[in-house]
């Protein structure tokens, strides 16, 4: 986990600094509707999770980004009321799009990769593994012109399918990993000029 | 007008002649001469006038006193012309003045209180006018307990100078003055002096001015609605007398003097004359010189003159020369004017001093006057004496500061224990200072009001001070004072409150009483409005002294204590204490009785009259006899004897001894040997001789009248009939028979009579031959029987009609007495009392009531016959109307009786003899003792709760009470009801459901103390519960959100209807060819429903599992056990 975060982060900042470009970091939190029935019965409809962004501007509205995120939830079971806590995770890098609509309002569209992790601990047993998805979103970024600091809020879909085969024996259905994202962070640019 | 000045003319030339006849006249002065007494006219400074070193006259005034204060009025006037002599024959010139002088008596003058003003703060205008008035005086008008009023009077003046007297009355203590008298008669009256004089009656004293230095002393008798009654001359010759002062000593007698203290310039010398009214000033005594002097005139010399109600002595001040300047003397009497002492300065010889003001109460005399001392302002002296006048306190002040006090005065408040003295003055003419003190020492006075108090009028004049009686009692004051601003007005301002209360005395503080028996009297007399509650106690001689009548008592009364005899040598003195109940201010008052000691033995022989006995020749004499006390009223023991000097008398006894106080009566009786002597009288003397010592020794005749004997009736016997019985009757004797004989010659015709109807005679007349008899029977009638209660007499007279010879009567007398007690007993009934062998018996008794419904008192008795009863009161005496309770008893001896049928009879009896003899049966049945039945012995009863009962009976005799308890089984047996009874009854016992599987069995004992059969027991056996489970399951897949698992699910049914308790249930697996496991263990007491489930996770797939469950009690013991299912 450790090499998921550290390297993309020298990367980062490598390419900020050979770009001598700007580098805005985000911290907020977000909204996830799993994709998956099954979760969404055992650990409720929606999770709300901490999140990081980072993006360095490449050229023009071009940036690299990357993302991260991690949420558990502890359920139980339906008949024997059992306690049981699921947890998943991500981490994302791509390419957004920053426009500027007005002195103080930018919008971002971007698209990338995300590997996604999911573990379970249920009926005296447990099981984990990881299964890499797409990711898209949309966001909107209140960031007045002569300031270093700005909020967005974004809007966005990730998801990825771990086979039921792969599962067994304790388990013996498909399982979806990630959903519908909603974020809200704040952040600000620590590199170059306005 | 020049007639009137010729009638003047002519008036004075006779005026002038008259007087110089009466200078011409001897004996014609005024002064009166006393045996001891020396007049002396101005030759030298308090030359005194008679005084009381004459024995003669101390003896006379002693008497005049006592007579007045017991109200013997005529000795009263008789002293009193002995002591004084009126006015017997008028001067000329007086009658010529008299003659010149008409009087004038008008409700309102045209001078009257016409001139508006605004009177200062707490005053009310009295005499208001354009003219002047001036000297004013004042007194209370007051009647026996009715309301009282101010009076007040003062010069008038018309044209500049003094003319009439004006004399004002106010009903509401000062505020308004509402009636007004004006008198006056054209010529100047004068320095007017106001008292009342008697109850309700006003008196008068004034100058009537004449001029040329000729006043005389004048009096008018005004009546309580303000009309001058009467005016008498006083003081009527040549010389010139003024400044009267009046007294008076209504409060002291009932029929008062009145006192004029004036003063008379003869042109000579001046001199202090007294003089006395004993008819409310009708008539005067010649005056007497209490003092004369040479130097001022007289009107320079200022009198004042008081009477001390308490001590009935007279005290006069005057002002008269002391040393270079005036001084103020004094004097006294205690004789009503009668002789005086010698008078005394009572200021120092340091100044000039006037205006004197005398006050006298309970023997304190207070002068107060004003002394201006060498270029000094005037200051208000004060001397006080409490001795009556024996001895004084001089140099006393009432105001001594640098401002000029003048004017002063004084009065004594009536009533009251402790004086009260109220005195006035003027200071710096600005205002009034009213002063009060009890007992009137120069330290004891207080303001009681200054008036104006916010000031007024800048020049304040005369001012005279007036004694009120306050709303409660003794009394406040109020002040007469004269605005001199403008020309002399007087107004009045009473102080405020109460400056005194009710008091009470009670006179006189001792009583001289003789040996005998008798009694005394004290007044008690109350002072002021409130009514005072008192009683009279004796507290000590209450063994010989006794408050008779008159307490309790309120405000004023009359005690009447009653002594006993005194047979003692020495004398002895009771105490009666008369203490206010409602006020405790008024302290108690004790008063004495000193009984004189008794002489040595004395006889004393009553009555007083001789026996006078008279009858025919040979008797009988009537009376026959003569009865005689003979009584030692003496200390000592006598010893007597009493003789007769006749043989025809007899005396018995005739010796004997008494001792003090001891009675013996001694009949003197005409014996036998009279019947032999001829007709005629004689006369014999039956001596008593106290041979001791001869006190007492007396006599008594005896007197004999004999006549001839005639045709005589005489009856026999010579008693009397005397009957009595009950009321309603029967009376017994009932009659009584007299034998009628004619012991004459020659037939008489006789009658018999009597008086009354329930007598009856069975013969009421008839004729008797010479020697006859005829019996005449005296009977009570019918009519006796309708008499009430009490004594009744009757003379039956037997009259010889034809010549009255041995005309005689015998008395009758019937006593109808109470009715004699009867008894009546309640209830009627016996007493019937059962019970089982042993006891107890019911009812254990029953009370009856005595009740005596005759007239008179009678004694009861009770009695039984058996001892198993007992009384609780045997006898007894019982008056009419009264009761008394007996209450019969079965006692413990009937414990002891064997079974049966007892009986007893109670005797209430009359001991009196009266009606009312009873008896009451007692009975009293023994029965066999109770036997004790308990069905059924056993009852069987369901594993479940409920109730079952026994049935308690008494198959023996009596009483059977009885209780039911269980002695076994009580954690879940118990007595629902029927835990105790009598004879029969039900024990319902109520049982909790089995919660084993066991039977069980619970025992109950009932008791029946003394009762064959028991205790007995019963018992109640309650059978066992049942127990089942079932078993049934299934095998179950449980999902997370990735993993799955299988287990099973069981379903335990639990039947246990007698709630057996299980301790806990056993779930057994076997899986395969494994051995059976537990799995789970569950307390019984978690399960509270059936069926239950228990699950089983998890459970490996393809392997099938078998279950049964177990229920197991606390001990151990299997309850049940499942079926076994596989899944």
């Amino acid at each position: 986990m450790k090499r998921f975060l550290i390297v993309p982060l020298i990367l980062v900042l490598a390419g900020a600094a050979a770009a001598e470009s700007r580098l805005f970091l985000s911290a907020g939190a977000g909204y996830l509707r799993p994709a998956d029935g099954s979760y969404r019965l055992i650990y409720g409809n929606q999770a709300i999770y901490p999140e990081l962004n980072a993006s360095i501007r490449l050229v023009g509205g071009l940036c690299l980004t990357g993302s991260m995120g991690w949420f558990s939830k502890k359920g139980s079971t339906p008949g024997l009321g059992l306690e049981t806590e699921g947890s998943q995770s991500f981490f994302a890098v791509g390419l957004s799009y920053i426009l500027r609509v007005s002195p103080t309002l930018c919008v971002e569209a971007g698209a990338g990769l995300a590997g996604l992790s999911f573990r379970e601990e249920a009926l005296d047993l447990w099981v984990k593994g990881k299964q890499p998805g797409p990711k898209a979103e949309l966001g909107l970024l209140l960031m007045p012109e002569d300031e270093r600091v700005f909020m967005a809020l974004r809007a966005g879909y990730m998801a990825a399918t771990v086979p039921g085969a792969e599962l067994a024996p304790v388990g013996d259905q498909d399982v979806k990993l990630g959903g519908l994202r909603v974020s809200i962070s704040v952040g600000g640019q620590l590199l170059g000029g306005h | 007008m020049g007639d009137i000045f010729s009638k003047r003319r002519v008036f004075l030339s006779i005026l002038a002649l008259a007087g110089f006849a009466a200078f011409l006249t001897p004996g014609r002065t005024q002064d009166r001469h006393r045996p001891g007494g020396a007049e002396e006219r101005g030759s030298a400074v308090l030359q005194a006038g008679p005084r009381s070193a004459d024995p003669e006259i101390r003896r006379l005034g002693a008497l005049l006193r006592r007579y007045r204060s017991i109200g013997d009025l005529e000795s009263a006037a008789r002293i009193f012309g002995q002591l004084f002599d009126v006015e017997s024959a008028a001067d000329p010139a007086a009658e010529l003045k008299t003659a010149a002088s008409g009087r004038s008596s008008r409700a309102d003058g045209a001078i009257g209180n016409i001139k508006p003003v605004s009177p200062p703060e707490g005053s009310t205008p009295v005499f208001v006018s354009p003219e002047a008035e001036k000297n004013p005086t004042a007194d209370v008008w007051t009647s026996r307990n009715g309301p009282w009023a101010l009076v007040t009077a003062a010069e008038q003046w018309s044209g500049g100078g003094p003319r009439d007297v004006r004399i004002r009355k106010s009903s509401d203590r000062g505020e308004t003055w509402t009636e007004t008298l004006v008198l006056g008669d054209g010529r100047a009256w004068t320095r007017p002096s106001l008292r009342q004089v008697a109850d309700g009656r006003m008196g008068l004293a004034f100058v009537k001015d004449w001029g040329g230095g000729d006043g005389d002393i004048h009096f008018a008798l005004i009546s309580a609605d303000l009309a001058a009654e009467d005016e008498f001359p006083v003081a009527l010759s040549r010389a010139d007398q003024r400044n009267p002062s009046l007294a008076s000593d209504f409060r002291a007698y009932s029929a008062p003097y009145v006192y004029v203290l004036y003063a008379e310039n003869d042109g000579l010398s001046a001199s202090v004359k007294f003089r006395v009214s004993p008819d409310l000033g009708a008539s005067w005594s010649r005056a007497a010189t209490i003092a004369a002097f040479a130097g001022p005139g007289a009107d320079e010399v200022e009198t004042a003159l008081a009477f001390d109600p308490e001590r009935g002595a007279l005290h006069a001040a005057f002002t008269c020369p002391q040393g270079q300047t005036s001084g103020i003397a004094v004097a006294a009497s205690m004789n009503f004017g009668a002789t005086w002492s010698e008078p005394r300065f009572i200021t120092p010889d340091d100044g000039s001093d006037s205006s004197p003001a005398i006050a006298a109460s309970r023997g304190t005399v207070a002068v107060a006057y004003e002394h201006a001392g060498p270029g000094l302002a005037p200051d208000i002296g004060l001397a006080r004496s409490t001795d009556s006048g024996r001895s004084w306190v001089l140099r006393g002040s009432l105001a001594s500061s640098a401002a000029a006090e003048t004017s002063p005065d004084i009065r004594a408040a009536s009533g009251g224990l402790t004086p009260i003295f109220f005195a006035s003055y003027v200071e710096e003419r600005a205002r009034v200072r009213l002063l009060s003190s009890e007992g009137a020492a120069p330290g004891s006075w207080t303001v009681a009001g200054t008036f104006p108090p916010r000031g007024g009028p800048a020049a304040l004049g005369t001012a005279v001070v007036l004694p009120m009686p306050g709303p409660v009692g003794g009394g406040s004051a109020g002040v007469l004072w004269a605005d001199t601003t403008a020309d002399d007005d007087l107004y009045f301002s009473p102080s405020e409150g109460t400056l005194g209360q009710a008091e009470m005395t009670v006179d006189p503080a001792n009583r001289d009483v003789p040996y005998t028996e008798g009694t005394t009297t004290f007044s008690v007399v109350k002072t002021g409005d409130e009514t005072v509650e008192w009683t009279a106690t004796v507290t000590t001689g209450a063994s010989w002294l006794d408050i008779e009548s008159g307490s309790p008592g309120s405000d004023s009364g009359t005690i009447t204590a009653a002594y006993e005899e005194n047979l003692s040598l020495l004398g002895r003195t009771g105490t009666i204490r008369v203490r206010a109940t409602n006020d405790d201010t008024i302290p108690d008052i004790n008063v004495t009785v000193t009984q004189a000691a008794a002489p040595s033995g004395t006889l004393s022989v009553t009555p007083d009259e001789g026996l006078v006995s008279t009858g025919p020749a040979g008797g009988p004499f009537a009376p026959p006899s003569q009865a005689y006390v003979l009584r030692n009223v003496g200390a000592t023991a006598i010893s007597w004897r009493a003789a007769r000097v006749e043989a025809w008398t007899s005396l018995s006894p005739t010796t004997g001894n008494l001792a003090p106080g001891a009675t013996r009566t001694v009949t003197v009786t005409i014996n036998s040997g009279a019947n032999s002597l001829p007709p005629g009288p004689y006369s014999d003397t039956v001596s008593f001789m106290n041979q001791t010592n001869g006190n007492g020794n007396t006599t008594r005749p005896v007197s004999l009248t004999i006549t001839e004997a005639a045709d005589s009736l005489t009856v026999s016997p010579s008693s009397g009939f005397a009957s009595s019985g009950p009321a309603g009757g029967p009376f017994a004797p009932a009659s009584q028979d007299y034998t009628l004989s004619n012991t004459g010659p020659n037939p008489i015709d006789w009658t018999a009579t009597s008086a009354v109807t329930w007598a009856a005679l069975s013969l009421t007349a008839g004729r008797l031959d010479a020697g006859e008899t005829a019996t005449v029977t005296v009977s009570i009638g019918a009519e006796a029987e309708t008499l009430p209660i009490g004594d009744y007499d009757d003379i039956v007279m037997f009259t010889n009609m034809t010549n009255g010879g041995g005309d005689t009567s015998r008395a009758v007398s019937l006593t109808v007495t109470p009715p004699p007690g009867a008894l009546t007993v309640t209830p009627s009934t016996g007493l019937s009392a059962s019970g089982p062998l042993g006891g107890p018996f019911t009812p254990p008794s029953l009370t009856y009531t005595l009740e005596n419904t005759g007239g008179s008192t009678l004694d009861w008795t009770a009695t039984r016959t058996q001892d198993w009863t007992t009384l609780s009161d045997t006898g007894g005496a019982l008056g009419p109307g009264e009761t008394a309770a007996v209450t019969v008893s079965i006692n413990a001896a009937a414990d002891g009786l064997p079974a049966g049928d007892y009986g007893d009879l109670i005797t209430f009896a009359n001991a009196s003899g009266g009606a009312g003899g009873t008896t009451r049966p007692v009975l009293l049945a023994v029965s066999p003792g109770p036997a004790l039945i308990v069905v059924p012995t056993n009852r069987n009863v369901p594993f479940s709760g409920g109730t079952t009962s026994f049935e308690v009976s008494n198959t023996g005799g009596g009483t059977m009470p009885w209780t039911a308890e269980v002695i076994a089984g009580s954690a879940w047996l118990s007595i629902q009801s029927g835990a105790s009874g009598t004879d029969g009854g039900t024990v319902v016992a109520a049982f909790a459901p089995n919660p084993t599987g066991s039977p069980r069995a619970g025992i109950i004992r009932v008791t029946a103390v003394g009762a064959s059969g028991s205790p007995r027991n019963v018992t109640v056996t309650q059978a066992g519960s049942t127990f089942g489970l079932s078993l049934s399951g299934e095998r179950l897949v449980e999902r997370a959100w990735i993993i799955k698992r299988e287990y099973g699910r069981l379903s335990v049914t639990v039947s246990n209807p007698g709630s057996i308790d299980v301790d806990v249930y056993v779930i057994y697996r076997r899986a395969g060819g494994q051995a059976e496991q537990i799995v789970q263990q569950i307390t019984g007491s978690a399960v509270t429903a059936s069926p239950w489930t228990a699950n089983d996770a998890f459970l490996t797939p393809g392997t099938s599992y078998t279950y049964r469950v177990l229920a197991i009690a606390a001990g151990g013991a299997v309850l049940g056990s499942s079926n076994e299912i596989t899944i």
